[in-house]
């Protein structure tokens, strides 16, 4: 059975007595090459062949969804060496954000934020309207013949109105205050998200892909139970009707806090969720993750930092039989989040040795 | 209710405009500057710091409420005489360097503000020689890092040894936080104190003065 083959069995709800190791290492393996701290025993080596190294499926390969403008006009300047000017002018009006690069360019970070004031709501408006969204097959065929089994093709799209506005369009302060300040512009800009994004959902639906993700970065105090159960669930609840009905699998990035939202995730739409990050890291046992996963499959598990030399690698191997343990079959075992730069290699190779030989 | 009791009400609330106006009636009854700092607005924030560490509140009421709360510290301000601004204490507040992350950094320094400290914030992004010139600049009691990533992380132990270097760890105590830090690591890289969140960072930061 390939890894796709495996992966796909999983979310059918299939016991087939193996685990399956998805760590993902795009992150390491980018930086460390641009760094040129790749250890000496893996120089040369492409990233499906760190996975391969690895004994891990690749989780995330493929982003055939794209999005066009017909008529809003896009322009793209460096400012300098770290800084990115987007700017997107439209008949209405015009909105900028910058993106802060880090010296490898890799971890691109918005220094400001398209959306400042009221006003520029009707701006984004007019940029919503006028997408139009995609799907690349010829990319996705080229995609899943490099990957070649190594994992299910699955991606994640456009967040919720709400997160949109938290993470990319406003940063988090500064919604929260127009949210307050500004209650029925901020409820117009969600229903025109919620409007426009129609389209998208109809290009998910068709699309042959099984698995969806919603990246959507929830942590509990950006996110706790008033506005998860207010601005989010309806908008989630909708969507996985959407996407079951056309029968995708679908999960949910919750990489932050979530301790206060553990009955919420639990009754939540998806089929899974995505890099629960239990203690020491993040604030909730591996119990009461597993309260919060209910019925449904936890995507990764291990927290980053037991990676870290800051702790055994006894320890890292411990908890990944506990969470072993606590989840399968419904278990596609991980790092929560994304192995970091500094982590240790070998323990991701000795998880994979591990789950290669065992049987569950 | 009084007009102490509104200025309260409305920080708790989240409410920018009522504080403004509550502090504003608040002053044109002649209440003292100081008794409305000390007795609505401080009070105010600690009460939203409570509800916090109980879970009956989370970070957005927090920043509605430190926002209110600093509206209307800033209408007393120019009334204010110079005893009344006595701050109990100065901190240094910073995402330390290659970390771009401020919204928990900014949380903290709002409610160690509300609670009566003085917050001098380098921002992100910050190495360990700006943390090392703002000590000796401000002459501050704490000083607070904030990391997000565990690639960061390690520029908090590299600021307390530049502190050491320069000979100002001993004047200073140093209190730690982010997602990734942990009570260990701060112990392991010789930090004074561990703050889990922006509630008891306030509780964390007077009992480092206390000791």
């Amino acid at each position: 059975m390939t890894f796709a083959e495996l992966n796909l069995a999983v979310f059918r709800g299939e016991r087939t007595g193996r685990v399956l190791w998805q760590p993902r290492l795009e992150y390491w393996y980018n930086y460390n090459l641009a760094a040129g701290t790749m250890p000496p025993h893996l120089q040369g080596m492409s990233l499906y062949d760190l996975y391969d190294y690895c004994h891990a499926s690749v989780r995330y390969f493929t982003k055939p969804l794209k999005r066009k403008f017909k008529t809003v006009q896009v322009t793209e300047t460096w400012l300098d060496e770290q800084h990115l000017e987007i700017v997107y002018d439209t008949p209405v009006g015009s909105v900028r954000e910058i993106f802060h690069h880090d010296e490898y360019k890799l971890s691109p970070y918005r220094s400001e934020y398209p959306i400042k004031t009221p006003d520029d709501f009707k701006i984004f408006e007019y940029l919503l309207r006028d997408q139009e969204w995609y799907w690349d097959q010829p990319e996705f065929e080229r995609d899943l013949a490099a990957v070649a089994g190594r994992g299910a093709p699955q991606f994640y799209f456009p967040r919720c109105p709400i997160q949109r506005l938290f993470i990319q369009l406003m940063g988090f302060e500064n919604a929260i205050f127009m949210m307050s300040d500004y209650p029925d512009v901020v409820g117009h800009y969600a229903g025109v998200v919620t409007e426009t994004d129609e389209s998208m959902y109809r290009v998910l639906c068709d699309a042959p892909i099984s698995i969806l993700n919603f990246g959507e970065n929830i942590d509990a105090n950006m996110d706790p139970p008033s506005i998860w159960r207010k601005h989010l669930v309806p908008y989630y609840r909708k969507r996985s009707a959407q996407l079951r009905a056309a029968r995708k699998f679908t999960h949910i990035h919750v990489d932050g806090s979530f301790q206060p939202l553990l009955d919420d995730l639990r009754d939540s739409p998806f089929d899974a969720i995505e890099a629960l990050t239990p203690l020491p890291q993040g604030d909730a046992s591996l119990e009461e993750t597993k309260y919060a996963v209910g019925d449904r499959i936890l995507l990764d598990g291990i927290p980053a930092i037991y990676f870290l030399p800051l702790y055994s690698t006894e320890t890292c191997i411990e908890f990944a039989r506990r969470v072993i343990e606590l989840f399968y079959p419904k278990l596609i075992l991980g790092v929560s989040d994304e192995l970091p730069p500094d982590g240790d290699i070998e323990r991701v190779r000795l998880i994979g040795e591990m789950l290669e030989t065992n049987r569950y | 209710m009084d007009v102490l009791d509104q200025v309260r009400e409305s920080v708790i609330e989240g409410s920018k405009a009522d504080a403004l106006k509550f502090t504003q009636q608040a002053l044109d009854e002649n209440i003292p500057p100081a008794t409305i700092l000390n007795q609505a607005l401080v009070p105010a924030m600690g009460e939203i710091g409570k509800r916090f560490e109980r879970k009956e509140c989370f970070v957005p009421e927090m920043l509605l409420a430190a926002r209110a709360m600093q509206a209307g510290v800033a209408l007393l301000k120019p009334h204010m005489v110079e005893a009344d601004k006595q701050p109990i204490a100065k901190i240094v507040l910073g995402t330390v360097k290659g970390d771009m992350h401020d919204v928990g950094k900014n949380l903290v320094g709002m409610m160690l503000e509300g609670a009566g400290f003085e917050i001098v914030d380098l921002g992100v992004d910050v190495p360990p020689e700006k943390f090392v010139q703002a000590v000796l600049l401000q002459h501050p009691q704490l000083v607070g890092m904030s990391a997000l990533l565990t690639t960061t992380m390690p520029w908090m132990g590299k600021t307390i040894a530049s502190l050491q270097q320069a000979g100002l760890r001993d004047r200073i105590k140093i209190l730690v936080g982010g997602a990734p830090v942990t009570s260990e690591y701060a112990r392991q890289i010789g930090a004074d104190a561990y703050g889990a969140d922006a509630a008891s960072a306030v509780r964390v930061a007077k009992s480092l003065l206390e000791n």
